[in-house]
């Protein structure tokens, strides 16, 4: 009897087992679409609420958002890849810059051209942004992707320091001899003049204003120990072995900036709340263009909504995408204080940007002068590569111009 | 003789429920464990396109390409210093953590110290990380200014290639000594506290009961505290990318790391799992050889 009744407890649960799972792939008769997304809870929400605003026209379609953070774009395929191969293919995507050039190579993607040019609606839109981030999101001369916001780089420096060392306030145009003797002036005893990271977005400024990339014209060929990339490691790690800059590796120069150990730091528009959190003011800060060795430049990254190749409801995709990069959408993701509006009516706008600090505007001129982050097919390698080798230099086990050769016959033997 | 029979006839019986019972357990051993080994092993032996599936057979391609890279190597050296310090350094620590709090201290606040020490093992590795990233900065960091006023030049804790696994080492026993000092103070529990006190009458002192009598009793406890410490840190992963993220250079990182690398950012899969059969290798011999050596100083009752 015993023995009846423990069968039967471990017959009990197989089954209980097996009709969970089949609860999990029972049909569904409406039309579903996958999005997926990137991003914090925000931006999770901001598109929320443009799925509500699709559903109102829409209401026989289900939209399931995924919505994961990225620690690193390679993770974001990866995660990509694991949806299409489990059935899950997302049909509307929001992808970073870096990340482009790896899903069209994949034929992840679905060419936009023919779609915005048969609709009105789409082409008006498409005229509104800058043309040199449409560039970015351009492979082989089909666009891709139609961006929600942007990234770039300025300095921003502190005006009571350079006050005090009765320095002029550094003008657009400024070279990086004029910076590097500004940094050296307003070093002083627990304060530096200017601080770096070793990280990629927030040095290629330095490459852009060289007149040097990562990746040649081509887009692909990698150019890691170029004469002009060289150049500007070795200026940067000059900067930082004469004292002028913390250690890049693991020093915080947003939280130094702040609290007034370090006087000039490169970034972008999403360090703008914190340091307004922190108490900063007009009359603290503000910002100028990056320094010009052989160009003026910067950098730009940024994201755009596209459409998935394996999408089986293309038009509904496509009305999807329209609501994603809806002037409604981007007002609300601009409103966040993250990213830079990519339409250049938004990203003037006061009421968008605000008024802090006074060159608030001065932002989206660098992303009208900036270069686009270097994104090859093969991105995840190139970053990690190349931000290995920076590290050897900045740790002192290499110099500047051996490290970037062994990156560049690194990346060369892992893309054969 | 009939009574031992019918027990055996019994079992046979019982066999079968006995499977019924162990068969979701197995199905799921199957599947997340047995089945994905063999596949790794088999993409081992080819190139294998993540994106389209497709792949073709290499043979010990991907094997010899991780012998004649140096990068491996640097991370198989590093791996092994993990092994070695963070098992001994978590164990150890722990064990003297499992001491003090059941023997030493008041027992009064025994309770509090066991929660404290074990507190950072709850804690969420993405807050440990910014903690102690925040600590360990060179020029704004917590330990170096107090180093400073103690008249010591700045140490490059996570930009100083001579420094960065020590950091790792030392975020690691941060965390997890805890776990093991819990693990022990349960073994702590079997030694009889008469003996203790026998033996401090015929004159024992401290080092000696805790060398006679302690460990031997828990030595069950340690053992299995040092297991699972050193197949922990042969597959050291999350204090590593919180803090250094392998850097700077390849200095601290660790073979789990460069399969991560490999895999996840390089997409390519047959390095990757032909460096985590490497890895799977490498696990069993120390495996091995700790259940041998362990016959030398494990007492089981």
């Amino acid at each position: 009897m015993r023995k009846m009744m423990k069968k039967a407890i471990a017959l009990g649960l197989i089954a209980t087992m097996s009709m969970s799972a089949a609860t999990i792939v029972h049909a569904e008769d409406e039309v579903t679409l996958r999005v997926l997304n990137w991003g914090n809870t925000d931006e999770e929400n901001i598109a929320n609420d443009a799925i509500a605003r699709f559903n109102e026209e829409n209401p026989n379609v289900k939209v399931e958002q995924t919505c994961v953070p990225v620690e690193s774009w390679s993770d974001f395929i990866q995660k990509w890849i694991t949806m299409c191969t489990s059935g899950e293919a997302p049909d509307v995507i929001s992808l970073g810059l870096e990340a482009v050039n790896m899903a069209v190579s994949n034929d992840l993607l679905v060419p936009l051209d023919d779609i915005i040019s048969d609709d009105e609606e789409l082409t008006a839109k498409k005229d509104q942004y800058a043309p040199s981030l449409l560039d970015g999101f351009t492979v082989n001369d089909s666009l891709y992707g139609l961006p929600n916001g942007t990234q770039t780089m300025v300095v921003y420096y502190n005006k009571h320091m350079f006050d005090e060392a009765g320095l002029e306030y550094p003008q657009d145009g400024w070279t990086w001899d004029q910076f590097r003797e500004t940094a050296e002036k307003l070093t002083k005893d627990g304060v530096y003049g200017f601080c770096f990271p070793c990280t990629y977005f927030q040095l290629t400024p330095w490459w852009s204003t060289n007149n040097a990339a990562l990746v040649g014209e081509d887009g692909e060929t990698p150019t890691v120990n170029s004469e002009g990339i060289v150049e500007a490691v070795d200026f940067l790690n000059g900067m930082y072995k004469d004292g002028i800059c913390p250690e890049p590796i693991s020093s915080d120069g947003y939280t130094m900036f702040a609290n007034n150990q370090v006087a000039m730091v490169g970034a972008g528009r999403w360090v703008l709340n914190t340091w307004q959190d922190a108490g900063l003011t007009n009359d603290d800060f503000d910002c100028v263009q990056w320094p010009v060795k052989e160009k003026e430049g910067s950098v730009y990254g940024g994201s755009a909504w596209c459409i998935g190749s394996t999408t089986e409801h293309q038009d509904l995709a496509i009305e999807l995408l329209k609501e994603m990069v809806s002037d409604e959408t981007l007002t609300a993701v601009a409103a966040g204080g993250q990213q830079v509006p990519p339409t250049e009516t938004l990203a003037t706008s006061t009421d968008v940007m605000g008024t802090c600090p006074d060159n608030i505007m001065g932002i989206w001129k660098a992303v009208t002068i900036a270069d686009p982050i270097a994104a090859p097919s093969y991105f995840g390698n190139l970053e990690q590569t190349f931000l290995r080798e920076l590290e050897e230099v900045f740790s002192g086990a290499k110099e500047p111009q051996a490290a970037m050769d062994d990156a560049q016959s690194q990346i060369e033997s892992e893309i054969q | 003789m009939n009574k031992k029979k019918n027990r055996h006839k019994w079992d046979k019986k019982e066999l079968k429920a006995a499977y019924l019972f162990t068969l979701p357990s197995f199905i799921g051993f199957m599947c997340f464990v047995l089945i994905p080994i063999m596949w790794v092993i088999v993409i081992s032996f080819h190139k294998y396109n993540v994106f389209t599936g497709a792949s073709t057979f290499v043979g010990m391609e991907n094997y010899k390409k991780i012998f004649a890279d140096v990068r491996s190597l640097t991370a198989l050296k590093n791996t092994l210093w993990y092994t070695i310090c963070c098992s001994l350094g978590n164990t150890a620590i722990g064990l003297i953590l499992a001491v003090l709090v059941d023997n030493i201290l008041p027992k009064k606040i025994t309770v509090f110290f066991r929660s404290v020490y074990f507190f950072p093992s709850l804690v969420a590795l993405t807050f440990v990380a910014i903690i102690w990233q925040a600590f360990f900065q060179t020029d704004a960091g917590v330990i170096n200014y107090y180093l400073g006023q103690l008249g010591i030049a700045k140490i490059g804790w996570l930009n100083d290639q001579a420094y960065s696994k020590l950091s790792v080492l030392i975020l690691d026993i941060w965390k997890n000594s805890g776990m093991s000092m819990l693990l022990i103070l349960a073994g702590l529990q079997n030694v009889d506290q008469g003996l203790l006190e026998a033996a401090s009458i015929d004159g024992a002192n401290v080092v000696q009961r805790f060398f006679k009598i302690i460990i031997p009793v828990a030595s069950p406890q340690i053992f299995f505290v040092l297991v699972m410490n050193v197949t922990g840190a042969l597959r050291i992963y999350e204090s590593i990318y919180v803090l250094t993220n392998g850097g700077p250079g390849d200095s601290s990182r660790s073979l789990v790391m460069l399969i991560a690398e490999k895999g996840f950012t390089s997409f390519d899969y047959g390095t990757a799992s032909a460096l985590s059969i490497m890895l799977l290798i490498l696990i069993g011999i120390v495996t091995v050889f700790q259940f041998v050596g362990s016959k030398w100083w494990v007492h089981y009752e």
